[in-house]
């Protein structure tokens, strides 16, 4: 590409010096540090500023929380690493929580039955995302932007405006209780869920080939990998980890609701660009992920009580702007 | 991949058949509207059919000039919102001037659409991402004016964009004069540009386009177009709601793909574009009159989407390469080697 020659011999300051810091550690895992940085600082800030153990509690059960748009966000980090976008999150967590908690039964007896059954209509609808991406040919955009619509319409039609039913116990217990030190849970899942979502891309040959398709879809091609499977398959693991992050927030908050998923689309797309993940594909860590999710926790937990709904909506947004600004600048016009 | 010389589409490939396409379906749409609504001859059908259709339309103008240009802009439904609750808490005075309030609407889409145009150019984020934070910004300042549905315009407003000269429609004209002048600015070097642009961007700089101001001007005349759509859209609720533009997002996509605007730039027509949400709103009345539950309607508008896309492009174009490839294949086969 011609256009690196020019950028070393750019007169541009600070060009240099970015290159150097990239070459001796990485650029993801330099913005993946910065920001837990961030994060570990606005968490004490919150801690000092309500100091009573009431709050303390409230802080926690927040990030009990982050363990959903975590969840959300392994299937979007997957999904972007190939270059992709999954618009299709908030249906397919409401369909997740809406469908589990009406088939769990009034006292969540079935719950473990409906669980499976849920994650696997994620992964379903996920097929039908992947298979109108690379045989229709839809633009990843479009496609889940349309899948999210049907959803909305087809969840519903079914419920007929009221969800009914309860979470399983089990669910409710994993995401409501308190495990070693006083820690949920959940925050312990979230350190298990990083660990384990990271080997998966880093460490395994499925990883291996998402990057590789995320970098160049034709060279991959040319290196015998199935592109198009691949590409597939994330979106497939998107839908289920949607169903999932769907059945995890039903958990959570004992019960079912339409809309459940809406606020949790930008902080998954947020966190993956935050985390230092390319929006054209191919770079990317779920560590810089889970580090975007703590740090749109944290700035949560500060601005809870304090601000409206509305600076909180703009402060995502912008947050998405400022890191794309920073980190995902293309080369030329997309 | 493209490889040799880059193809300027939509210089080549007329136009018009795309055009001509997604007319032929309006026509059959209509027909069956006036088959199956009861009392559908009567003189106010013009004015329901336009009203029903004219926000979708006119978003979907402006997005298509987006798409046309290469990009996506998945901030609309948060620009038609933050225009509506400006207008339902700032023009709810008898006496205020309903023209003024018409330009506000256009100057407050016009800067959205510059914002998005300069994280697009200046900025270089994808067009996806850079429009996605924009639609959460826009939508945050919307709660700032109107934290839940409320508020209300002047009625000189509403009467200004609702009513119709005897049959014909205030908003079916302001419709035509829109993809009228856009027809008008597709022919100047400026629409070329644009087109050129989404067909190629790097060809096009190679051949002398300049990027930077022809995409900014065609991201504020979207802007524009989404302020007149939410003008549109504020005269008919009466009222201001802070997510009342979340559902269009999808409508306007699909009223752009119906009318055959190639998604990734370069092919298309603005003004097939409109015919796409007149069908889809023909769509949504034929089924509300087939008794058919409201929610059905955004299954139908996703399942048409995909269904428009399948048609239109890549599917029949896949199947007739597949086709050629096939017959190549057959050719070298039966033919000896030493006649190739």
């Amino acid at each position: 590409m011609t256009g690196d020659t020019t950028a070393a011999q750019s007169p541009r300051p600070g060009v240099g010096s970015r290159v150097r810091l990239r070459d001796r550690m990485g650029q993801t895992e330099l913005v993946a540090l910065s920001v837990l940085a961030v994060t570990a600082v606005l968490t004490l800030v919150a801690i000092l500023i309500n100091h009573n153990s009431s709050a303390t509690n409230v802080i926690w059960s927040v990030f009990a929380l982050s363990l959903v748009t975590a969840v959300a966000a392994y299937g979007q980090t997957i999904v972007v690493l190939t270059g992709g976008l999954d618009l299709s999150i908030p249906w397919v967590m409401t369909m997740g929580g809406v469908f589990l908690s009406a088939w769990s039964g009034s006292s969540g007896g079935q719950g473990a039955a409906a669980f499976v059954a849920v994650l696997l209509m994620g992964a379903i609808v996920g097929l039908v995302n992947g298979l109108g991406i690379v045989v229709v040919k839809v633009p990843a955009v479009v496609m889940t932007l349309a899948m999210n619509g049907v959803l909305e319409g087809a969840v519903l039609i079914y419920t007929n405006g009221a969800p009914n039913g309860s979470a399983p116990q089990f669910l409710v217990r994993l995401m409501n209780g308190r495990g070693a030190w006083g820690i949920p849970y959940s925050v312990w899942i979230l350190l298990g869920a990083a660990v384990l979502g990271a080997f998966l891309l880093r460490g395994t040959a499925y990883g291996r080939r998402v990057y590789a398709v995320g970098a160049s879809r034709r060279a991959a091609a040319l290196a015998g990998l199935r592109s198009n499977v691949i590409v597939a398959s994330a979106y497939v693991i998107s839908g289920t980890t949607s169903a999932l992050a769907g059945a995890l927030l039903t958990g959570f908050s004992q019960q079912s609701y339409l809309g459940m998923g809406d606020q949790y689309l930008l902080p998954s797309i947020a966190a993956v660009v935050i985390g230092g993940a390319s929006v054209l594909g191919g770079r990317g860590r779920y560590v810089g992920t889970v580090a975007g999710v703590l740090l749109l926790t944290s700035i949560g937990i500060v601005m809870s009580g304090r601000s409206s709904d509305a600076t909180k909506t703009v402060t995502f947004g912008a947050s998405v702007l400022v890191t794309a600004l920073l980190f995902n600048r293309s080369r030329s016009h997309q | 991949m493209r490889t040799g010389f880059p193809r300027p589409r939509g210089w080549n490939d007329s136009p018009s058949r795309t055009w001509i396409g997604s007319l032929g379906v309006l026509v059959i749409f209509l027909v069956l509207y006036f088959m199956m609504t009861p009392g559908a001859s009567s003189t106010s059908t013009p004015t329901n059919i336009a009203d029903s259709s004219v926000v979708v339309a006119l978003a979907a103008v402006g997005e298509a000039v987006v798409v046309l240009s290469g990009g996506f802009d998945l901030s609309v439904g948060s620009v038609l919102s933050l225009v509506n609750v400006i207008l339902a808490t700032h023009f709810t005075a008898t006496g205020q001037n309903p023209v003024v309030a018409l330009v506000l609407a256009c100057v407050i889409g016009a800067l959205c659409g510059l914002v998005n145009g300069a994280l697009v150019v200046f900025g270089r984020i994808p067009t996806v991402i850079a429009t996605l934070g924009t639609s959460f910004v826009f939508s945050g300042v919307a709660l700032y004016f109107l934290s839940q549905p409320g508020g209300q315009v002047s009625t000189s407003f509403a009467t200004m964009l609702t009513g119709s000269f005897g049959v014909i429609p205030y908003t079916g004209v302001l419709t035509l004069v829109v993809a009228v002048a856009w027809q008008y600015l597709r022919s100047r070097p400026f629409g070329q540009a644009i087109y050129a642009i989404g067909a190629d961007a790097k060809a096009a700089r190679l051949s002398g386009i300049r990027l930077a101001p022809n995409l900014l001007r065609a991201y504020a005349i979207s802007g524009v177009c989404y302020g007149i759509a939410a003008a549109c859209l504020t005269a008919q609720t009466a009222s201001g709601d802070p997510s009342v533009g979340d559902p269009l997002t999808l409508t306007v996509f699909a009223a752009v793909v119906i009318g055959g605007v190639r998604l990734g730039g370069g092919e298309g027509s603005v003004v097939s574009a409109v015919c796409g949400a007149l069908i889809l709103s023909l769509i949504s009345d034929l089924l509300y009159a087939g008794g058919v539950s409201s929610s059905y309607n955004y299954v139908v508008t996703g399942a048409v989407l995909v269904l428009a896309i399948a048609v239109s492009g890549s599917l029949p174009q896949a199947a007739t390469r597949r086709w050629l490839a096939w017959r190549e294949s057959v050719r070298d086969a039966v033919t000896p080697v030493a006649s190739r």
